[in-house]
Order: structure tokens, then sequence, then C-alpha cells
């Protein structure tokens, strides 16, 4: 196959190993909106479906959807954020990016006009017009490979935020949402999770991330969430173990145990800061001083 | 999950005796020498270790342990009061 683009931005054979195993075995454990990344949460009584809408609401009110009339989801997923998206009057044009074939099915399976869905990476994404908004959820963790040296990994991710700072319209928001590794050192990230989970990707760290965005975007907002994956996680392990029987019937015994290890010890990897879930608020700098006055 | 064994009434010396027996086997130590001051992390217990004891636990005691319970305790002694007392509180609830 031919390809102009780098050969960075996720690895589609990667994505859809992990992604394509079966929507219907993802729907025994996710909540209803099939939202897989970190929720945000309140209280003790919280239910994950509202903390997931909860995150969502975060990000589109981050990316400053509310004003925008055009937004773009990097790593769309399942479409939980573009769907809340095409609530918004304003929001004319909704694109969302996925390396999924199931999950671009499912998203035009919502038959909201508004949205188009792309099965396509950003590295290969050409809009013809730009975006007030951009959001990307669970993607960033998929754009470095394990062979990547450090500055290979800057220069990946800093190619990511000048493409979306040039995406960007003046006053334009990004809203991210990334893994990191947190007191982990790179040798002793799980191989488990790694070779069997994620294959072909590569954590970020927060200083690799912090030296991609100088100079092109201004970090507004960063918080680290992770006791809220832990959370999550948590959540979809013992959803998984409930319906364990329709999953062993869906994917079989060996990926049901291969999942079950994978939530519990990852929300384990949260709960004891070995990783990290980082959700950052951005706007792109060199702008000029009349542009921002009028934002 | 009809495979389950539940065990019956687990109390805080029951859970710590399950713990105890548990790590030492795991990590070949001597039972005398985990003591309830100790913590997960500090005899050594790695997160892969860990899920596998989460995962038993709940096997064990047929009930659904949140893993917060595991990791807002700092010892031992503390893991196994939580473990019991959610335990007890599944248990009423379920009638």
């Amino acid at each position: 196959m031919k390809t102009e683009q780098p050969d960075y931005g996720g690895s589609m054979a990667a994505v859809q190993y992990h992604y394509d195993v079966s929507r219907d075995f993802y729907r025994l454990w996710l909540d209803e909106s099939l939202t897989y990344s970190s929720a945000l949460w309140e209280g003790e009584d919280d239910t994950l479906a509202a903390a997931q809408q909860r995150k969502i609401d975060h990000h589109l009110r981050e990316a400053r959807a509310e004003k925008a009339e055009s937004l773009l989801d990097v790593g769309c997923g399942w479409g939980a954020l573009v769907r809340k998206a095409s609530s918004y009057s304003g929001l004319k044009r909704i694109v969302g990016l996925t390396l999924s074939e199931d999950q671009a099915d499912n998203v035009r399976s919502f038959g909201i006009p508004q949205i188009e869905v792309r099965l396509e990476s950003w590295t290969q994404h050409k809009p013809d017009r730009p975006y007030d908004s951009i959001i990307s959820v669970g993607a960033f963790e998929h754009f470095a490979k394990p062979e990547d040296s450090r500055q290979v990994k800057i220069e990946t991710y800093r190619d990511f935020f000048a493409t979306c700072a040039s995406w960007l319209t003046p006053g334009g928001r990004m809203s991210l949402q990334t893994f990191v590794y947190g007191t982990m050192r790179n040798e002793e990230a799980s191989q488990f999770i790694n070779e069997e989970i994620f294959p072909a990707a590569d954590l970020p760290r927060l200083d690799e991330i912090a030296a991609a965005a100088d100079g092109v975007m201004e970090v507004t907002y960063l918080v680290n969430h992770r006791l809220h994956y832990a959370r999550t996680y948590d959540a979809w392990a013992r959803n998984l173990r409930r319906r364990r029987d329709e999953a062993v019937k869906l994917v079989g015994e060996t990926v049901t145990e291969r999942y079950e290890r994978y939530l519990k010890q990852t929300s384990i990897g949260f709960y004891t800061g070995k990783i990290g879930l980082l959700r950052i608020s951005l706007r792109p700098t060199d702008r000029p001083v009349s542009e921002l006055s009028r934002m | 999950m009809d495979h389950v064994q539940i065990a019956e009434k687990v109390d805080e010396a029951a859970v710590f005796a399950w713990l105890k027996t548990y790590i030492s086997n795991v990590l070949g130590m001597d039972q005398a020498s985990i003591k309830g001051s100790d913590g997960l992390d500090s005899l050594g217990l790695d997160s892969a270790l860990t899920t596998a004891l989460a995962m038993d636990l709940e096997t064990w005691l047929g009930v659904e342990i949140p893993l917060a319970i595991l990791f807002e305790a700092e010892t031992l002694d503390n893991i196994a009061a939580g473990v019991a007392r959610e335990a007890e509180r599944q248990h009423v609830t379920a009638g």
C-alpha cells in the first residue's frame, strides 16, 4: 500500500486489534453510550453512565462547543461525544475520525446529518475548512510506538499539536484526554498491557507533552485524574464479571480472562500512580493580539 | 457465577488470615513474617500479583470488592476491616 502520510498517528492494525473484538462484547461492560475512556465521577453514589456524560460535557465545555459552529473529534470511538455535540443547535459540522471500521459503522447508524465520520487518522485528515473546537479523548496514547526515542515521541506529539493549531479558527480551543506514564519507568512498563492489549503503542509522559506543546499551544488547564480512571476501570471489571457467562459465549474463555485481568490490572496501575490520566485544555499560541482581543 | 463457593460469616480476622496465607504463598514468605501493619506495596506485590489477589479474593468471598477498598487502606489490617465490612454490607443487601 502506497502511503504519503507519516507512519505515526496510530496503527490501523493495532487499533483494530483492540477495538474490533466485537461491539457486543464491549456492550457487556461499558456504559450504554459505549464510552471507552475515563469517566468524571462525582460522589459515592454516581453511576458509570452519568460519570461518562459528565466527562463528555467537560470536554465540550473546555473546547467551547457551545459557541462553536464546527467540531472535530480525533478518535471518536463509538460516537458518544459527537452524538452529544449534535444536541448543540449551533454546531452545524461535526467530524469524527476513527481507525476502527466497527466504530465508524456505529456512528453512521445514528443517522445524524451534521455528523460526518471518517475512517482515517489525523495524519491523513485534510479538512477544507477550519474547526472552532477540537476534542481528542483516548487517541493520543496510540500515536507513539514502543521503539520511538523520547525525541521522536516529542516530534510526533508536536506535529499533532501544530496540526490541530493550524486547523483551529481564531479563538478556537482544544480539549485533550490521555493516559500517561506516571511513576512507572519505561523499562517496567507493563508487558502485559503493551503486548496483549495495546500492541504498537507507547504511552506519553507529561514532560513530553509539555515539551511538544511548548511554543505551539498554550496549556490553559491540566489535571491528573488517575483516580477517576482507576474507578472507571474497576467499574468495567465488575460489569464484565457480572456478565461473564455472556462474555465467554461471545469471545471465549481466553479473551474474557485476558480482559478481566487487563481491566483489574489497569485500575490498579491508576490507583498506585504507575499510570496517570491527564485532561488538558489548550489554545494555539502565535496568534496576533488583535485576534486574541476579540475572543 | 455458580462456580463460586460463597464463604460463610467472614469477619476481619478471617479476611486477614486469608490475606496472610495468600501473600505468603505467592511471595514464598513465612506467614509469621507478615504483619497487620504491612502494606501490599511494602510486601512487594506488583500490579499483576495484586490483580490476581483481588480477583481470587472476590471468588473466595462471592461478593464484589471494589479495588478502592484495597487502595484506600494502607495496611493489611485496614484492608481486612474494609473487606469484611463490604462483604457484610453486600450479604445484608442481598437479604
